[in-house]
């Protein structure tokens, strides 16, 4: 079901006895959450999983009253695929109605096809629509809002913590939420994520910039890249700067190379750094590291470390 | 079927004694391993049903299996990559092996699946193919081949399917690249040599020449030239071709990379040997 349809049928104030919500933004799901509750007029309620309420859906009540079970990342449901069909038809909850959530689910599995018309999926609101949300909670302009949306990687649950934050900066500071937007920017006191890290810190080693490579490195670690990856651009870059440096001069350089220009722009921006032993030395250390790592001789977490010492600190000596 | 007398009557034996329900066929890919289903589908006087090694084919089979009222052989080809979910679900009809239906699983290497399927399962291995058998084959197949291209294939080809490759690529234009690519490997420019890559095949459809294949036939070639001109350059390569011939057999290697370090030695062994040449000749002027 569609977002807008699910918006639909609660303006009118249909309800269906199973819902499942998907995806990374659940800060939004959760006002659908609330939403459907008040349509019961009930609270949510929120269980571990579907077995633990299953025998409870069945007993009979008094009092008749109709709760709304939310139950999130149940991944025995995903595989209990005799029950799903009472469920999608409310034969087992009566009255009541189940939501289910789920951060991820494979769209290649069973429990996908089975619901994809249930199926509602929450995606990261576009800017444009989260400057709306902001101007509506502390009425900082759409430029600013658009921007703030941008920082926070829209994602509306740490857009409304920004919010918060800027207007108790608003009230301390005893000014208008433009200028307590405008210095907690100046004052880094809204944290903007690292776009991009990997490029960067290939940059930077293609680059020989020792420091600012380690310091990118320990940024990857804290995201928890795949050093496979890392390697594998590594190699690639490397590779393109050796192919341009020992193509030559010349018009056809994109030809002999099989390279597009902006990637020999890039390599010829890069290869001053590096001599073509350097380079071929490079992509043999790499290299190795990588089958190494298949061959399990040497360790995931050490391997950039092996490759960053062995690359660039050849250039000290 | 060509060749494989061993174990077609090692396999005749076995279905005169009862055939085993789960077996599995162990051989390098195009070696025939798939005819050796067909054969012993044929011989049980079974449906041969080529199933997927997602795990959800494997459940759905199972399934099936227990429901089968005639005889039904599975065929679950190059299992090498099945996922450990499905080798999971693979250990159940080897535990309880369901009454009329039978599994064959096809492998490269043994060590690819579970010790509890190895343990469970009657393995074939496929016999290696004399140069008689791949003449027989290529001329089974109708393949016109005079006295030197049956050279290349004895030497070059070690299965019957890659015949059928080499015959594709046209045998002649395929070996007469590689003795180009090994005389001029250290004269062209870097950029030059890495286009060798490009002409390869590093996944099922890429379209390219078979790595194995090429590297054999730079193998071969080495070898040839080297009883004409006995040069250590000719030894230096077939060692460093033999090197990275095997670790291509890595499972997950990077075969692109792989090639790439391939080209990088043998540029450092044939370049050495053009500037000592050029060398030379310069001082002689």
């Amino acid at each position: 079901m569609q977002l807008y349809e699910l918006k639909e049928q609660l303006l009118k104030k249909i309800l269906q006895p199973l819902y499942i919500f998907t995806g990374e933004e659940m800060a939004v799901a959760n006002i659908y959450i609330d939403k459907i509750a008040n349509i019961m007029n009930t609270k949510p309620i929120r269980a571990e999983s579907v077995a633990s309420i299953y025998g409870k859906l069945q007993n009979k009540s008094l009092m008749n009253k109709a709760n709304c079970y939310v139950i999130r990342d149940d991944k025995e449901y995903l595989s209990q695929d005799k029950v799903w069909d009472n469920l999608n038809n409310g034969i087992v909850q009566g009255d009541n109605i189940i939501i289910l959530l789920y951060t991820n689910i494979d769209k290649r599995s069973k429990f996908y096809k089975h619901h994809s018309e249930l199926l509602t999926e929450f995606n990261k609101l576009t800017p444009q629509v989260l400057a709306k949300y902001i101007k509506k909670e502390i009425g900082l302009d759409f430029k600013y809002g658009e921007q703030l949306a941008e920082l926070c990687n829209c994602d509306y649950s740490r857009i409304m913590l920004e919010c918060d934050k800027l207007k108790h900066l608003a009230a301390a500071r005893n000014c208008d939420i433009h200028i307590a937007y405008i210095s907690a920017i100046k004052e880094k006191l809204i944290y903007a994520e690292p776009k991009d890290v990997i490029f960067e810190f290939i940059d930077a080693v293609c680059k020989r910039e020792i420091k600012r490579s380690y310091k990118l490195y320990d940024e990857l670690k804290a995201i928890g890249e795949n050093p496979l990856a890392i390697i594998s651009l590594l190699y690639t870059n490397f590779k393109s700067i050796l192919l341009v440096q020992s193509a030559g001069e010349g018009v056809d350089i994109a030809k002999r190379t099989g390279l597009t220009p902006w990637q020999i722009k890039l390599a010829k921006e890069k290869g001053i750094h590096y001599s073509i032993s350097d380079l071929v030395r490079a992509i043999k250390i790499i290299r190795k590291t990588e089958k190494e790592i298949k061959t399990g001789n040497i360790e995931q977490d050490m391997a950039i470390d092996f490759i960053l010492v062995s690359i660039l600190f050849n250039y000290i000596q | 079927m060509i060749g494989q007398e061993r174990l077609l009557t090692r396999i005749d034996k076995m279905i005169e004694a009862g055939f085993p329900r789960f077996t599995i066929i162990c051989g390098n890919k195009q070696s025939g391993r798939k005819t050796i289903a067909r054969y012993i589908a044929k011989a049980l006087d079974a449906h041969l049903i080529n199933s997927d090694i997602k795990v959800d084919d494997v459940r759905e089979i199972i399934d099936l299996a227990y429901k089968q009222t005639e005889p039904i052989v599975y065929l679950l080809a190059d299992a090498d990559k099945m996922s450990p979910a499905a080798k999971n679900a693979l250990l159940k009809i080897t535990e309880e092996p369901p009454r009329k239906a039978y599994f064959i699983m096809t492998l490269q290497d043994i060590n690819n699946t579970l010790e509890t399927i190895k343990s469970r399962a009657v393995i074939l291995n496929i016999d290696p193919y004399t140069p008689n058998d791949l003449i027989q084959y290529a001329e089974l197949k109708g393949y016109n081949l005079n006295k030197e291209e049956e050279d290349i294939i004895i030497n070059i080809c070690t299965v019957p399917g890659e015949i059928d490759l080499i015959v594709r690529y046209n045998i002649l234009e395929f070996y007469n690249f590689i003795e180009t690519v090994i005389d001029n490997i250290g004269i062209v420019n870097g950029a030059n040599a890495f286009k060798i890559g490009q002409r390869l095949n590093y996944k099922e459809d890429d379209g390219g020449w078979d790595i194995g294949l090429f590297m054999r036939a730079v193998m071969y070639i080495c070898r040839k030239k080297m009883d004409i001109n006995p040069i250590s350059q000719y030894r230096d390569s077939i060692q460093i071709t033999s090197k990275y011939l095997s670790e291509l057999n890595i499972t997950g290697i990077n075969k692109a990379s792989t090639i790439d370090m391939w080209i990088l030695e043998m540029r450092g062994i044939w370049r050495n040997l053009y500037i000592k040449e050029k060398r030379d000749n310069s001082a002689i002027i």
